[in-house]
């Protein structure tokens, strides 16, 4: 019997996404645990493919979006997680997540603010991939929709200016309208390796083509929506992965 | 030399010396100690300890049996003896709750079996949602802290009806949220309000969104459903519900307190914040209200509410718990009240962890503390659970031991503070009041002529009773979760108003509409009316979402103003049945419920009540995927049909009260011709023949045709002569009018004769159809064009109504 | 025992439009700034003091902080200081100081923290403050000051 990938979703305190996303990463063949940040320690990456920093509000986000959460998982992890990414894993940051893996510094520097409407926004964003062959993904067509629930997703970089990742291929996705101030409209980031990925838009929210907001949508024709394909593509990338090692 | 810290107290617990006390002596008492009991229940307590007890009871106990009979706990107005003279002559209504709920709900589930599992008595009402699954839903009111700290108010507000599910039977699963308020109109002169220190009506719908805002969302459950209305009755005494829906598994329902198990309390700390919030609660708001009673508001922590909430959950998957409920009103006196009444135990103050040191007995036994639940759980099962609470990072301790004495003892550092023989506790004497009710006569539709339709069309929609709540819609995660299949906006262009919200339940085929209505307007002239027709909205905007009719309970949540005033408590007798009329011709049973009185405010011009007012909230269960059923035109080429029967009256209608015209004739409601027609309209959506549907409610077809057309998928075309319709009404009428019970349909010819056979030839006609040559809302009479308008320009009005403000 | 005085400052949050923060609008051309201010008693060096505010309660990117203990703004009409009163709950305070408790190896250790937020207001007119406090504060959670230009307290 084939062996299905391992995904590890660390929870916070305040995390709430945890559920849902590990349902979706269950339905595209992953086997998923979730692991409260408390039981963590510097071992615990050892037995997963994928790394998952779901959606939430790690600590409340009182002090600012994830800064908290980098501390904690500084902490217990020290530098496995690092040593995790290094050694060919993968890292999946979904809002919260991605808030987190940014201040983590494993995504392109910079941080992620107060929209600019200072408010926290409920709605669906329309999305443009803005690469070819990143593993999670690589199943989407270019342009599509997911949900999108946050009131700090502003990205800048470091000048404010974001272009540059643009241009080095590290702006993974972009709204297709100004929806938080977002610099270049910056929704997604990957690393220089494609292995690590952290998005605003929340996949796990968009499993079934019935989650779509108008009755009519119908996608591929298939029961299921965009956010299915991107679990599904880091999944059988990680699959083919496994397949490709076994003897 | 000892000395003694200034925080320390003196003592944790005084006797208190009534036995001999006249009854004005008593009534001082009450008063000194805001107890807020009357003089005839001093009497009664009196005579427990003079007589049962044979000693003088301690400040723990008062403060306990004070607690216990608030109206906030015990519902005595709801219970009470009411001698009533209204409509229907002289009456004696023994008791509103066991005459208009208890026994309309009684009656339904003997023609239901198994539908209810359970009402009244646990935390929330449940009704069966499959073979191994139950929802359960309630809702809750918190009006007077939300006027003095909205955000606090608020989030403290929903914070507090999240735990009332977790506490519900052995741990629901919260699912969704709903949040319903009434404010004063945003726009109101500061000049206009006649107090110091009320907050202006914007401050709390800011303040309250926020603070729904930052719980729900930090909590991880979506707020799906809501409501605003605005009317300058609110200014001084805004409403603010919040009610959370849960899922459980049936055999988790059931739970029985026994002897010998340990209680446990879990999350957040105790402390002097939110002492005296049940009795508050129960008070008329004034100008030092604002001064003096702050303490009563607490601000929530909604991450130590999500770290008890993981605890709970995974405590009752693992089959840890026994018993399980919320610290809400009257903290652990309350939550041990409930557990220990009847078997008996001990409670040990100290053992609680504090905020704050030097707390007495009374303060920590009453401290209405966020964030606390307290479990009865089986002495082999504390070390899993110790390790659970490790995990989720809460506080678990253990607090006390339930015996078989039927007495509960609670300690205080070795001394005996509080010792109950509950089955007395709970006996509060009935209190006796009046009320009447004249029902004035209305006339219909005068003084409604118009010659802009037009304009009027946009006034409507731009109206605060009916504009977009979008820009508060959007501040609430309705998503999180991944369950929300129909959203709070909606249709193709994803901003399309809705009827009732759908979530997908895990491991269920079936899925949960929730839904609600409240009509004040229509109370303000004829509350018996209002009762009916409130009932039958809720009704109709989960059937039309795609809810079984025959699958949907109901609660009832009442906000009154000043009960002593005959005329105000006659107005919630009428409303009582009213909504007991409806439920019962619809066969929906109420489950759960909640009342809050004294919703009125000293001004320096005299007492403002606000008008008798009625939350309807429901929950449906529908009962396949495909029956989920938007309120948004889908494509050109459709027919339009309407179900239900318009009529000449246009009291309590949204397009009266923008033209001035009060009093007139509210219109009436068949509650079983309409039960009909929503089989009729629910058997056509498990069968497929309907598009879209969206009930006519605020401003009339008018207003719904326009918000069915918000999705931009077509223009829609509108026979105003092929409306069914009783008593020939005015053109004004057919497109404003609010008469209940219809529904408007979007279906493919295809499918029109067989709709046609599901429905009463006199309730349902086609009237339109949809249009791709143009993007317009038209309505004909008799061939000639009464209302032509861009559909594009309506949604803008309805879409900004609320953006300036909010 | 030493206090450090911090006062973070958004770097991209220009001013605002006044109005905004009052119920009623005033149609005046007063603008505000928001910034926070945290006053940190603690023991142990001051550069870890220093080092403890840039890595846990700034954004290095987003924004900028002031250590002398003056408004780090200036031109202002006045500034309207409130933090939570004793008694109500500091939902940041508590999250900061649980995570430093938490801590392994802590550099400094801090007694108490207090938070302000700051509101500056500038005009080019006459502007009273209480039109801000009233629908900025609340009384039932909130203390507050406020400083003119002139450095005066005047509530």
């Amino acid at each position: 019997m084939e062996e299905r990938p391992k995904a590890l979703l660390l929870k916070f305190p305040g995390t709430n996404c945890d559920s849902e996303t590990a349902r979706a990463l269950e339905a595209a063949g992953f086997v998923a645990e979730v692991l409260p940040i408390s039981r963590a320690n510097e071992t615990v990456l050892e037995a997963a493919h994928l790394v998952v920093f779901s959606g939430g509000f790690s600590y409340g986000d009182y002090v600012m979006a994830g800064r908290l959460a980098q501390l904690e998982a500084e902490r217990k992890l020290g530098d496995s997680l690092m040593r995790f990414r290094d050694n060919g894993g993968y890292l999946l940051g979904i809002c919260n997540g991605f808030q987190i893996l940014t201040k983590l510094g494993f995504l392109p520097r910079g941080s992620l603010i107060n929209n600019t409407s200072g408010r926290f926004i409920c709605r669906w964003a329309g999305l443009k991939r803005e690469v070819s062959g990143n593993p999670f993904l690589k199943g989407l067509p270019e342009s599509f929709e997911l949900p999108v629930a946050h009131a700090e997703g502003r990205f800048i970089a470091p000048d404010g200016d974001a272009q540059d990742y643009l241009g080095r291929g590290l702006v993974a996705l972009t709204y297709t309208s100004d929806i938080n101030g977002s610099s270049s409209a910056i929704a997604g980031l990957a690393d220089e390796t494609g292995r690590v990925l952290g998005l605003m838009p929340h996949p796990e929210r968009f499993l079934w083509a019935s989650n779509h907001y108008d009755p009519d949508w119908r996608g591929d024709g298939s029961e299921w929506g965009w956010g299915y394909m991107m679990f599904k593509s880091i999944h059988d990338t990680i699959a083919a992965e496994i397949a490709g090692h076994s003897p | 030399m000892t000395v003694m810290s200034p925080d320390q107290p003196a003592e944790n617990f005084r006797r208190i010396e009534i036995r001999d006390l006249e009854p004005e002596g008593l009534g001082k008492l009450s008063e000194d100690m805001k107890l807020s009991l009357s003089i005839e229940d001093m009497i009664e307590i009196q005579l427990y300890y003079a007589s049962e007890m044979r000693r003088e009871p301690t400040d723990v106990e008062l403060e306990c049996i004070a607690q216990t009979w608030s109206e906030h706990c015990k519902h005595r107005i709801f219970g009470a003896r009411i001698e009533h003279c209204g409509p229907d002559g002289e009456e004696v209504i023994n008791g509103l709750f066991k005459t208009y709920i208890k026994e309309v709900t009684e009656r339904i589930m003997e023609t239901k079996p198994g539908f209810v599992l359970g009402c009244f008595v646990d935390n929330a009402g449940f009704i069966k949602l499959d073979d191994n699954q139950a929802v359960c839903l309630k809702v809750e009111t918190h009006n007077h802290p939300s006027a003095i700290e909205p955000y606090a108010g608020a989030n403290t507000g929903l914070g507090g009806v999240i735990r009332d599910i977790l506490g519900a039977g052995k741990g629901a699963k919260p699912i969704a949220s709903c949040d319903i308020f009434c404010f004063g109109p945003p726009d109101i002169d500061s000049g206009d309000i006649q107090a110091d220190d009320v907050i202006h009506p914007l401050g709390i719908m800011r303040g309250v969104v926020r603070g729904v805002r930052d719980y729900g969302n930090r909590m991880g459950i979506p707020t799906i459903s809501g409501a605003v209305q605005f009317d300058p009755s609110y200014i001084y005494n805004p409403l603010v519900f919040c009610g959370t829906a849960g899922v459980i598994p049936i055999d988790d329902i059931d739970k029985q307190m026994r002897g010998g198990l340990k209680i446990i309390a879990v999350g957040g700390r105790t402390g002097r914040d939110g002492l005296k919030g049940a009795t508050f609660s129960s008070m008329a708001l004034d100008t030092d209200s604002h001064e003096a009673d702050q303490q009563a508001v607490q601000i929530g922590n909604p991450i130590e509410e999500k770290k008890a909430a993981d605890f709970v959950l995974d405590a009752r998957r693992g089959g840890l718990v026994v018993f399980i409920t919320d610290c809400g009103a009257g903290g652990f006196s309350s939550a041990a009240g409930e557990m220990l009444s009847e078997v008996g135990g001990n409670l040990y103050l100290d053992r609680a962890p504090l905020k704050e040191p030097g707390m007495t007995s009374w303060e920590i036994f009453l401290s209405e503390s966020q964030e606390r639940m307290v479990l009865a759980v089986e002495e082999s099962a504390l070390p899993e659970l110790r390790e659970l609470a490790e995990t989720y990072e809460t506080e678990l301790t253990d607090i006390g031991e339930s015996d078989h004495s039927g007495i509960l003892k609670v300690w205080h550092d070795g001394e005996l503070v509080c010792e109950l023989d509950n089955s007395r506790l709970h006996d509060a004497p009935v209190r006796q009041m009046s009320s009447e009710f004249v029902l004035e006569s209305g006339s219909p539709g005068e003084g409604l002529d118009c010659a802009d339709l037009v304009g009027e069309l946009g006034a409507l929609l731009s109206d605060f009773a009916v504009c977009s709540r979008e820009p508060i819609i959007r501040e609430y995660d309705h998503e999180v979760q991944g369950n929300t299949v129909l959203k709070p906006l909606a249709g193709a262009s994803g901003d399309a108003p809705q009827d009732a919200s759908v979530v997908r339940i895990d491991g269920s085929d079936q899925l949960m509409a929730m839904g609600l209505a409240l009509l004040p307007e229509w109370g303000k002239s004829d509350p018996r009316a209002m009762g009916r027709a409130t009932v039958d909205e809720c009704m109709r905007s989960l059937v039309v979402a795609g809810a079984n009719p025959d699958r949907i309970a109901l609660l009832d949540n009442f906000c009154v103003g000043n009960p002593d005033n005959s005329r105000e408590l006659g107005m919630l007798v009428e409303t009582c049945k009213g909504i007991a009329e409806a439920a019962e011709a619809y066969g929906a049973p109420f489950v759960s419920g909640k009342d809050s009185f004294y919703n009125y405010f000293e001004t320096e011009q005299g007492a403002v009540s606000i008008p008798t007012t009625c939350l309807i909230s429901g929950m449906g269960i529908v009962e396949e995927q495909s029956h989920v059923t938007g309120a948004s035109i889908r494509k050109p080429g459709s027919l339009l049909a309407v179900v239900g029967c318009s009529g000449p009256d246009m009291g309590g209608s949204v397009y009266a009260r923008i033209k001035g015209v009060f009093g007139g004739q509210v219109p009436h409601l068949e509650p079983v011709a309409a039960m009909n027609s929503y089989r009729g309209v629910h058997q056509a959506i498990s069968r497929g023949l309907i598009l879209a549907a969206h009930d006519i409610s605020e401003g009339g077809l008018a207003v719904a045709a326009a918000e069915m057309g918000f999705s931009l998928q077509a223009g829609l075309e509108i026979d105003l002569d092929a409306l069914p319709a009783k008593g020939s009404p005015e053109v004004v009428a057919r497109l404003f009018g609010e008469a209940p019970s219809r529904i408007l349909i979007e279906l493919d010819e295809a499918s029109l004769s067989q709709l046609e056979e599901l429905f009463n030839k006199t309730d349902f006609a086609v009237i339109g159809s949809t249009s791709s040559d143009h993007s317009r809302l038209r309505f004909t009479e008799r061939g000639e064009s009464v209302l032509d308008a861009e559909l594009v320009a309506l949604k803008e009005q309805w879409k900004n109504g609320l953006k300036h403000y909010y | 025992m030493a206090i450090l005085t911090a006062e973070v400052i958004g770097k991209l949050d220009g001013k605002g439009d006044a109005d905004t923060l009052v119920y009623a609008p005033m149609g005046g051309d007063c603008t505000y700034q928001k910034t926070r201010v945290y006053s940190i008693d603690y023991n142990g060096a001051s550069n870890d003091a220093e080092q403890f505010v840039m890595g846990t309660l700034v954004d290095g990117y987003a924004e900028e902080v002031s250590f002398t203990g003056e408004p780090a703004i200036e031109n202002y009409a006045f500034f309207i200081d409130y933090g939570m009163k004793p008694g109500a709950l500091d939902l940041e305070k508590e999250a900061i100081m649980s995570s430093h408790r938490g801590a392994r190896d802590r550099s400094i250790d801090i007694s108490s923290l207090k938070i302000t937020q700051r509101v500056y207001i500038f005009s080019g007119g006459e502007v009273a403050p209480n039109r801000f406090i009233r629908d900025i504060c609340n009384s039932a959670i909130h203390v507050w000051s406020v400083t003119e230009a002139n450095d005066r307290d005047v509530a």
